[in-house]
């Protein structure tokens, strides 16, 4: 029987349509269909220059907004043989760091949601309030930041703003040990989590999956370590990984990774160096092309760039981190439980609200049924209450 | 960048003439031209010698005169190998990789999406980003595309039954 | 603005029912800020839901692409009466950056007749609550009159819908 699950989730980000093909419970395989936020923003680089394209590029995702717009202004200013001043570097990284910070709380609430901890859920989004006041101290916005510009970075960090961030951090940090061992050792979320979702080191690696999946499969890869930018060779950092292969691993990672780039961040505005915060870029770059990437929270981010002489690139090619781990997500679950839909696609943090109707088939009883988002993680959580006796009591 | 990749010669002379050209910009970049007929054998090197066991994507790219298909391989160890084809402007087609990448199942229906580049041998062509109402054979990423305005593309329609609703 | 909130809310607590029509999700993450302990609209009675049927203000983000286009009508179509729909942020208005890109419709009103805009990109979760009490108003006041500082507010003119795909 198909089930097709609808097009909108009351938590998150964009539509996804699934196809389930079910038999009782169990999928016996899984369709997506990926279209719902396609825009056209390829095309429309090519149409504006590059200070116009930049404001289009960070909003390709709200979330890793600041990645995407690094990610542009690196490669640009490598077609254009820039070098860009140390502070920028660092300042950027600073806003590179807080942005993986951001996201990775939102994540934890959200798996929580997902999974009926709601209570979770309101703690981690309380916590993130401090990082989205630092942000908005910093560069002026909640999200979508824009502090980066050609050649450096739009403003500065004064005394002030840098002992309000370390205030801040320093809770943030004695919080994210909580959340840490919250999710990596509470015995009903280990429960709730473990074994579900499975991707194994070797599908990992050959199905291409990036960022804290592919990690939490024991993948130890990680851009920042494999192919520094910014001012990553020089702040002292560990990749994390998890040998779990499964959600909890996932969840692990993401766990270390927090706390990791809380650290990162306090050693970088510690270790802040003066200077100059931009240089004036030329007004056009000569012809060549670019690899440019960058590890957003969710993963590898690449973008290709073509240039030819112009204010204007001839081609931009994105790859989100998402569109990788797709194939992870169609590997996890086939075989599993219907159940298991709403965290093993949360799990891959989907830069792309997953909420798009999905429809089951059962090829048993010629039944099929749509369901809405919110259905099915209803269904997710009375199943796991019922069969596992698993619950928050949210 | 004046950096230097290390890997330059080697790879140079380990393809020979399977390799149209190998350029390296910068240390962990290479850039390898290869043909229709060569690219298969270039990949299979790069993932058995160089160690490159990740496909970061592949694209389509419009040159005008032609269109180029570029794979872009990561090695921890060696950095970033990127595979260029060219392919002619009418019929633009190569082979699907995906029996060797399986990574590449998604990506490769992105580009035929979008440029119309056809992947023989691909199991499962659908429609990944466009529209079931957008017409069959306009693909919006080559250069000479234009919306036509008199024509349907998914949506809203207007009174005309075009694009221009009120 | 918090003294009217509760005002209203003792009236009425609106649920509400979030869309993305293809945005860069800020906006919709703004939204649920507002639910959570730093803003918490929920204590006014304002719940975020997830089915059209319990819902009475449809706030919609994102410049709609074409095919989110069918679906947004689709979900107007479920809500009973009265519902009100609230276009966020300046992709909800106008399309935004997304203006002139081939998949976007521009706008949320190109497919439904909406009642309020909330401006920002994305607007702050302090704006979007004033949005809603906006709308509010026009539910209190019951003849669609935006609530406005201007003497004459402006009647809201419901054109007929356009036609969407399936």
């Amino acid at each position: 029987m198909k089930i097709p699950i609808g097009p909108q989730h009351p938590a998150l980000k964009e539509p996804v349509g699934f196809m389930v093909n079910v038999e009782g419970e169990r999928i016996k395989s899984l369709d997506l269909d990926v279209s719902y936020n396609h825009r056209g923003i390829e095309k429309g680089v090519e149409q504006r220059d590059f200070n116009q394209s930049l404001y289009l590029i960070e909003r390709i995702c709200g979330i890793c907004s600041h990645a995407h717009a690094t990610n542009f202004s690196k490669g640009i200013e490598e077609l254009m043989n820039l070098e860009i001043p140390k502070r920028a570097a660092y300042i950027r990284l600073i806003v590179a760091e807080l942005e993986r910070i951001h996201s990775h709380y939102l994540w934890v609430g959200v798996a929580g949601h997902e999974i009926g901890f709601d209570t979770l859920f309101m703690y981690t989004w309380r916590d993130r309030e401090l990082v989205q006041d630092l942000l908005e101290i910093i560069s002026g916005n909640r999200v979508n930041y824009a502090i980066n510009c050609l050649g450096g970075v739009r403003r500065d960090l004064n005394e002030k703003t840098i002992k309000l961030a370390l205030d801040h951090l320093k809770k943030l940090g004695e919080r994210a040990v909580y959340y840490t061992k919250l999710a990596t050792t509470e015995e009903t979320m280990v429960d709730r989590l473990s074994g579900v979702g499975k991707l194994p080191y070797e599908k990992a690696k050959s199905l291409g999956s990036v960022g804290p999946t592919a990690r939490g499969s024991g993948v130890d890869s990680d851009v920042r370590r494999d192919d520094p930018y910014l001012a990553y060779a020089e702040v002292p950092f560990k990749v994390i990984t998890a040998n779990n292969c499964d959600v909890l691993g996932r969840t692990i990672v993401r766990a270390g990774e927090l706390a990791q780039s809380i650290e990162m961040t306090k050693w970088a505005l510690e270790n802040l160096p003066p200077g100059e915060i931009k240089k004036a870029p030329p007004r056009s770059a000569p012809p060549g092309e670019v690899i440019s990437r960058c590890e957003a929270p969710r993963g590898e981010l690449v973008h290709y760039i073509k240039s030819n002489n112009t204010d204007k690139a001839e081609r931009f090619g994105v790859r989100t981190p998402t569109m990788a781990n797709w194939p992870s997500v169609v590997e996890g679950l086939t075989g599993q439980n219907i159940a298991d839909i709403p965290i093993v696609v949360a799990a891959i943090d989907p830069c792309l609200s997953c909420t798009s109707r999905t429809t089951f088939v059962d090829t048993d009883s010629r039944k099929s049924w749509v369901w809405n988002w919110d259905e099915l993680r209803n269904y997710s959580i009375r199943w796991y209450r019922e069969n596992k006796g698993i619950y928050w009591g949210d | 960048m004046t950096d230097e990749n290390p890997m330059l010669a080697v790879v140079k002379q380990d393809l020979g003439s399977k390799a149209v050209e190998v350029t390296a910009p910068r240390r962990k970049r290479m850039i390898i031209s290869a043909t229709p007929e060569t690219y298969r054998d270039v990949i299979k090197y790069l993932q058995d010698k160089m160690d490159c066991y990740h496909l970061s994507v592949l694209q389509g790219v419009d040159n005008r005169t032609n269109f180029e298909v570029v794979y872009h391989f990561w090695s921890d160890r060696n950095g970033m190998f990127t595979v260029k084809v060219a392919l002619p402007h009418d019929k633009p087609a190569i082979g699907t990789i995906t029996d060797i990448v399986p990574a590449a199942i998604l990506y490769e229906r992105e580009v035929h999406d979008l440029f119309g580049i056809e992947f023989p041998g691909h199991p499962d062509m659908r429609r990944l980003l466009l529209n079931d109402e957008w017409p069959k054979d306009e693909h919006p990423l080559r250069k000479d595309w234009k919306m036509d305005e008199k024509k349907f593309y998914g949506g809203v329609k207007s009174s005309t039954g075009g694009e221009k609703s009120g | 603005m918090f003294e009217n909130l509760v005002k209203w809310a003792r009236k009425k607590s609106p649920w509400i029912l979030l869309f993305n029509s293809g945005s860069c999700n800020g906006c919709d993450i703004e939204v649920i800020a507002a639910v959570t302990p730093r803003f918490d609209i929920e204590r006014f009675g304002i719940q975020v839901k997830g089915s059209p049927r319990h819902a009475d203000i449809l706030v919609v983000t994102g410049p709609v692409t074409r095919q989110q286009a069918s679906r947004l009508r689709r979900i107007y179509d479920q809500m009973p009466d009265p519902k009100y729909v609230v276009a966020m942020g300046s992709c909800g208005s106008t399309g935004g950056v997304f203006k002139g890109l081939y998949n976007v419709l521009e706008g949320v009103d190109k497919v439904l007749p909406v009642d309020a805009y909330v401006a920002g990109c994305p607007p702050r979760p302090d704006e979007i609550i004033d949005g809603v009490v906006a709308v509010l108003g026009m539910i209190e006041s019951g003849d669609g009159r935006a609530r406005s500082k201007r003497k004459d507010p402006i009647r809201i003119e419901r054109k007929p819908l356009p036609e969407v795909t399936a």
